[in-house]
C-alpha cells in the first residue's frame, strides 16, 4: 500500500461489483455503456482493473443476466442487467458498504478534523 | 485498437477457451473500444490497467467467466522444499530398506556351494566353490570344523550340495532386519506425511 492510485485501486476492488450491478439499475448496458455511466458519476476506472473481468465473474455467479441485441446504429452488443439474485447482492452489498464506511468515518473523521485545522 | 483485440484472441485461443466464446468476447471488445475511440476516450480509460497487458487481461476474463480454469495457485517456496524433502526421505528410508533386505538374505556365514570329492583317499579332501563370502572366488578352501558335509559315495568324483561355515565372520542378519524394519517404517511415515502436505 504505498501510492494513492495503489490504495484507491485496493478500496474499490471491494465494491466495484456493487457499482456495475448498481449502475444496471438504470437498465440493461453493454460493457463500454456501464464505464460510461460510471464515469458520469464520477468514477473513473483509469488505472483500475477492468470491469470485464467482472462482469464474466457476475455472469459466472448468476448475479447477471445477459442478451444480445442492436446498439444504437453499431453491432449487436451484449447486454448485461442485475439477476433477482444480483439485486439480493446489491442490497446486502449496499448495507455491508454502508456499516463499513461509518466504521471508517468514525476512525479517520476526527483525524480529517485536526488535519484541517 | 485491433492489435490489441487480436493479441486477446491469441490468448484466448491459445489458453483453449472455445471457438465462438472467443469470438463473442473479442467482438464485444473490439465494439467497445470502437465506440470509445470515436468519442475520444482513451482505451486506458475503458480498459483500466489492462489495456498495458493484452494477455494478462484476457486470461483474467476468461478465468472469471469460467470458461476456462484457474491455475493452481503456487505453492511458496518453502512449502515446497518441505514436501521435497519429505518425498526424499521416504527415498533414503527405501533404500535403507532395501540394504536391510540385502543383509538378511547374504548376512549369514552359512553359504552353500558345491564339492568335488575325490574318490580313493582314506581322508577326503574337498575343494570347494564358493559363490561369495570371504573366500577368493573359484579358489580353494579348506571346510573348517562347522561345516557339515554329507559325503557322497566314494569311487567317483560327484558334485554334492551342502552347507558350511566358511570362518568367523559377524552374523548380519539382526542387523538387516533392523535396517528393513526401519526403513520400511521410515519409507512409509514419510510417505503418509509427504501425501498429507501435497494434498494440503
Amino acid at each position: 500500500m504505498g501510492s494513492p492510485e495503489r490504495r484507491r485501486t485496493e478500496l474499490l476492488r471491494g465494491v466495484l461489483d456493487l457499482c456495475l450491478l448498481a449502475v444496471m439499475q438504470e437498465g440493461p448496458a453493454y460493457g463500454y455503456e456501464m464505464t460510461k455511466r460510471l464515469r458520469a458519476r464520477g468514477l473513473s476506472i483509469v488505472g483500475e482493473g477492468s470491469i470485464y473481468p467482472l462482469l464474466g465473474r457476475l455472469e459466472r455467479e448468476g448475479l447477471v443476466e445477459t442478451y444480445r441485441a442492436a446498439s444504437n446504429g453499431g453491432p449487436p452488443r451484449k447486454y448485461y442487467r442485475a439477476s433477482p439474485d444480483g439485486e439480493r447482492t446489491l442490497a446486502d452489498g449496499v448495507s455491508e458498504w454502508r456499516a463499513a464506511r461509518d466504521a471508517v468515518d468514525a476512525v479517520l473523521g476526527p483525524v480529517e478534523s485536526e488535519v484541517a485545522a | 485498437m485491433s492489435a490489441f483485440v487480436d493479441e486477446c484472441l491469441a490468448e484466448w485461443r491459445r489458453l483453449g477457451v472455445p471457438g465462438p466464446v472467443a469470438n463473442e468476447m473479442a467482438a464485444d471488445l473490439a465494439a467497445d473500444l470502437a465506440e470509445a475511440e470515436a468519442e475520444g476516450i482513451s482505451p486506458e480509460e475503458v480498459l483500466g490497467s489492462g489495456v498495458f497487458d493484452a494477455r494478462s487481461f484476457a486470461a483474467a476474463w476468461a478465468i472469471e467467466r469460467g470458461v476456462i480454469a484457474a491455475p493452481a495457485p503456487a505453492q511458496p517456496p518453502a512449502a515446497r522444499r518441505s514436501e521435497r524433502r519429505w518425498l526424499a526421505l521416504a527415498a533414503l528410508c527405501l533404500v535403507v530398506a532395501f540394504v536391510g533386505l540385502m543383509l538378511t538374505i547374504v548376512g549369514s556365514p552359512t553359504r552353500e556351494a558345491h564339492v568335488a570329492v575325490a574318490a580313493g583317499s582314506n581322508l577326503p579332501r574337498v575343494r570347494v566353490v564358493v559363490p561369495r563370502g570371504n573366500v577368493r572366488p573359484g579358489g580353494p578352501a579348506w571346510v573348517g570344523p562347522n561345516a557339515r558335509v554329507i559325503f557322497p559315495p566314494l569311487g567317483r568324483v560327484q558334485r554334492q550340495s551342502f552347507t558350511f561355515d566358511v570362518g568367523p565372520g559377524p552374523d548380519l542378519r539382526p542387523i538387516g532386519v533392523l535396517l528393513l524394519v526401519a526403513g520400511l517404517a521410515g519409507a512409509i511415515a514419510s510417505a503418509i506425511v509427504w501425501r498429507r502436505r501435497l494434498a494440503a
